[in-house]
């Protein structure tokens, strides 16, 4: 394996003040090579976001960032201003948002808020550069008639072609990193197939590391070369995709592929199952396992102490005294 | 469900309940306790001052606030007449704590009326919406271009001036706001299911409106009316301090300062402590109407 | 967008038709009219005389309708206490009272949009609290006392400013800074809410994603959206400054349609107090309208509907 392009080493994030302050990401970490895919999976609530926000730099004002260092191609990004980090941001590190509706300002035209971004990166380019890239990259994202739609408002836009238009914005000075928060959650079914294969094509093309946040297990099984687990601001479980899919250790993991109705497995009209409770506030310090009050194969021990991460090889690990092992996944219904 | 939580910290925070609130809306706080104690000291008035706000005494005319005593060392300052008297000798103070009554009355009987209009326009808007929405809409609009103060200052002319007079005018210009809030509130319970569900169950819209409505109406309106009586009892004021409001020798806080203008060279304060008291008023009902809407926000 | 602009055109005609249908009823069917000309002490017979003499005794459709279009044409009848067309009266006090609110508006957004801008960047910090705090006083201070205390401090102690006249320059200081300070708030207020909403849009974060600077994104992407809301307040504040300078120019003794309303409203100088009605209604509605225009040109999305 080659260097990673991402490294982030013990992530934290709290946010608010000293008396009613969120710990909203606990110390988390892990990488992502050149080309590759890592898709963070968790409920509403969970630090997802925030996890991507806090590698963008772009976390809310009243939060706070600590981390035993984040790095891009071994370069250190924890450490600096805002203004040395804004020079990255497009450059090496690109973001789409959930909503494609409102990610757009409204009073600029479509081609004005792309070559804005290329302008800013390349300040020597002339104005038909920066004009033609932005038409080649709308044409790369399948929107048709490209140099025309550059004169067109965000409103005058459907949602999918918004979320286009946004992934070509990401793409305008050539990052290695693109982080999509959600990017297909706001869209319909119909449009978020075609948005993930589009990003896997541009990912092929352009060879990208793609960290890609979503509560969707279906989005991850189409898309993730490897996939982490997060509950309650901790990684639960990580791994390929291959084994987290195959072989999932943690109850919460199995607990959200029990959720996931499968075709011809699934009874119609039958429930499906649904993970009891719902997750701790993350105000407090959490003693024991943050899963808990949830979990159906919870002993008494399981309150106790901080439970650590089992390592069995490297990528590979899940947070759990009482894993499931050697069992797969469809197999029992241990949580239903 | 979090056994690490030390179970006394609960107590203390319900001990400490007013306390937080002090802490956490200093506004409001304030607000109220200068409101409060303009509102007993209109209400006892009497107890307050032996004097009569309307007799005059030539002997001690313009006397000056006892401060001035105490800090410029005036000789004429006295006890007996704490906040000094006006150009015809009539106790400040007394006239200060009637005039309250004045300045309460028509904050509140207007604001009722201007509240009712505003809610029948602005409900009717909001839940039949539609041609009616247009309508009330419209009205809004032209009520908005009306000037105020002028209308008023014309309709005192026309009406003649009085207290009732006032606060009819008050009233019936001054609803362009509760109607405002009233529609948007209305709008946005109107598309909720349970309206849905009462009409599918045949309810009647007075029902509806009276039963479901209107309790989620009072906290916004609340809000509105409180700032909105600020407004109105500057409105008083200021047709009163031109001579086209109250009719003297009413003690309206206006009137005080305009009778005060005539003596601007030779007794500041006597500008000084009306206007302050209105300012003060004024300040309170802001204080409480943003207190009110932030804690409504939380 | 001319549709648009059609539309709000035709709403403004309609609020001045039903305002001055409200103004001729105020004055013509609350009160008569003949018994305030007349005046006090006039008999039975004077006042009938007066009647005939001024039309007051035709049907009032007919007499509203010969005012309406009279009125169009800019002819408001005599003024009953100058003997003058109504027209040249207001006219000559007309350019006191647009120096006096365009001062007092500059004034005013000089104050507020600062100190909007600053409490918005920077939420809960000092700057905010004192922005927030200036709001709450400046609404509750009362313009006429305010201008009072401006003359005691301004005029009377240090000598620096005139009592009162509407000459020359210096004579608009004080009355445009107390007038601008009553309208000051509600500017505040807005632009401080409507900055604070654009600063925590998505597309400020999609801004910031790209890598622009602060600067950048500022001017370009926040004041832009937040200048929409501002123009509004500003005309409609524009047009309460007309009608709130009766106050200010009444203390300071300033020859604009404030103290002519005042002085005609004292002396029951009807058709006078009529057009002033009219002329400030019809400012603002023309005010709102062109606020209207303009952020529809400045928002595409109503711009191209």
């Amino acid at each position: 394996m080659t260097a990673p392009l991402l490294k982030v080493d013990d992530l934290h994030v709290r946010i608010g003040a000293r008396d009613r302050q969120v710990h909203a990401v606990r110390g988390i970490s892990f990488e992502i090579a050149r080309g590759e895919t890592l898709s963070i999976v968790g409920e509403s609530g969970c630090g997802k976001s925030m996890t991507s926000l806090a590698v963008m730099g772009l976390l809310p004002r009243t939060a706070r960032r600590e981390s035993h260092g984040i790095s891009i191609d071994g370069a250190r990004i924890d450490g600096l201003s805002d203004r040395a980090m804004s020079d990255l941001r497009g450059l090496k590190l690109a973001m789409i948002f959930q909503e494609p509706m409102t990610a757009l300002n409204p009073v600029y035209t479509i081609g004005n808020q792309l070559e804005e971004a290329y302008r800013r990166h390349n300040p020597a380019a002339a104005r038909g550069d920066a004009r033609a890239r932005a038409v080649y990259l709308l044409e790369k994202v399948g929107i048709t008639a490209a140099s025309e739609r550059l004169n067109q408002y965000p409103h005058q836009l459907s949602g999918g072609l918004r979320q286009r238009v946004m992934i070509a914005m990401a793409l305008m000075c050539g990052p290695d990193l693109i982080i999509a928060d959600e990017p297909t959650t706001a869209l319909d079914v119909t449009i978020q197939a075609q948005i993930l294969r589009l990003l896997r094509d541009l990912q092929t093309e352009f060879n990208l590391s793609i960290l890609l946040i979503t509560h969707d297990l279906g989005i991850v099984a189409r898309t993730a070369d490897k996939v982490a687990v997060m509950y309650a601001g901790e990684f639960v479980e990580t791994g390929t995709a291959r084994e987290v899919f195959n072989a999932p250790a943690h109850p919460y993991t199995r607990g959200l592929l029990a959720a996931i109705p499968v075709p011809g497995k699934t009874e119609r009209g039958g429930k499906l199952a649904a993970i009891p409770g719902t997750v701790p506030s993350l105000t407090d310090h959490l003693e024991g396992c943050s899963f808990f009050g949830r979990c159906s194969r919870a002993v008494p021990d399981c309150a106790l102490g901080h439970v650590a991460l089992t390592e069995p090889s490297a990528g590979r690990a899940w947070r759990c005294r009482r894993p499931y092992l050697e069992e797969a996944a469809h197999q029992g219904g241990a949580l239903s | 469900m979090q056994p690490s939580e030390p179970i006394p910290l609960r107590e203390t925070r319900r001990r400490g309940r007013l306390a937080r609130v002090i802490v956490e809306r200093p506004g409001l706080v304030l607000g109220m306790l200068i409101l409060g104690l303009i509102v007993l000291a209109a209400i006892f008035a009497p107890y307050l001052t032996p004097y009569d706000p309307y007799d005059q005494d030539i002997m001690s005319r313009r006397l000056p606030p006892v401060w001035n005593g105490w800090f410029l060392g005036d000789p004429q300052a006295t006890m007996a007449h704490p906040f000094g008297t006006d150009n015809v000798g009539r106790d400040y103070w007394a006239r200060l704590v009637y005039g309250a009554r004045i300045s309460l009355i028509v904050g509140f009987v207007s604001v009722a009326i201007s509240g009712f209009i505003g809610s029948v326009v602005g409900i009717s808007a909001g839940y039949f919406g539609g041609k009616v929405d247009l309508a009330a809409n419209f009205l809004i609009q032209t009520r908005l271009a009306v000037p105020v103060i002028l209308v008023a200052l014309a309709a005192v002319a026309a009406f003649g001036g009085s207290l009732q007079m006032i606060i009819l005018i008050a009233g019936l210009l001054l609803w362009d706001r509760a109607a405002v809030v009233t529609r948007t509130v209305t709008q946005q319970i109107a598309k909720r299911d349970f309206i849905k569900a009462a009409k599918a169950l045949g309810a009647s819209d007075l029902r509806i409106i009276l039963t479901e409505i209107l309790p989620n109406l009072a906290a916004p309106l609340a809000v509105i009316l409180t700032v909105e009586m600020g407004q109105v009892i500057l409105l008083e004021a200021s047709l009163s301090f031109l001579g086209l409001g109250i009719p003297p020798p009413a003690p309206s806080w206006g009137l005080m300062l305009a009778e005060a203008k005539e003596d601007i060279f030779f007794a500041p304060w006597a500008i000084a402590i009306p206007g302050a008291a209105l300012f003060l008023l004024v300040l309170s009902t802001s204080l409480v109407g943003d207190g009110l809407q932030k804690s409504r926000e939380r | 967008m001319m549709v648009y602009a059609l539309k709000r055109a035709v709403l403004g005609l309609a609020i001045m038709l039903t305002i001055s249908m409200a103004v001729f009823a105020l004055t013509n069917i609350a009160s008569d009219p003949a018994i305030a000309i007349a005046g006090e002490g006039a008999t039975a017979t004077d006042v009938e005389a007066v009647r005939q003499r001024y039309g007051f005794d035709r049907p009032v459709v007919e007499r509203y309708a010969e005012w309406l279009g009279h009125a169009v044409r800019g002819d408001f009848g005599m003024s009953y206490r100058q003997q003058r067309p109504v027209a040249r009266v207001v006219l000559e006090r007309f350019p006191v009272t647009f120096t006096l609110a365009c001062l007092a508006l500059g004034f005013s957004l000089a104050l507020a949009l600062p100190l909007a801008m600053f409490a918005a960047l920077w939420p809960n910090s000092m700057i905010d609290r004192f922005a927030v705090l200036t709001a709450l006083v400046a609404q509750a201070v009362p313009t006429f006392w305010l201008s009072l205390l401006g003359i005691l401090v301004f005029s009377v102690e240090l000598g620096w400013l005139p009592v009162s006249g509407s000459t020359s320059f210096v004579h608009y200081i004080l009355p445009a800074a107390c007038l601008g300070f009553f309208a000051m708030p509600a500017i505040l207020r807005l632009t401080r809410a409507g900055l604070l909403e654009v600063l925590e849009a998505d597309y400020i974060r999609t801004a910031r994603a790209k890598g622009l600077r602060t600067p950048t994104i500022l001017v370009k992407h926040a004041l832009r959206n937040a200048i929409i809301p501002v123009v509004s307040i500003a005309s409609v504040q524009f047009g309460y400054l007309l009608s709130g300078s009766v106050i200010v120019e009444t203390i300071f003794a300033m020859q604009g349609i404030g103290y002519l309303a005042w002085e005609s409203v004292s002396s029951a100088d009807l058709p006078v107090v009529q057009a002033l009605v009219l002329v400030t209604a019809f400012f603002y509605v023309l005010l709102t309208l062109f606020a209207d225009i303009l952020n529809a040109w400045l928002d595409p999305r109503i711009r191209i509907a």
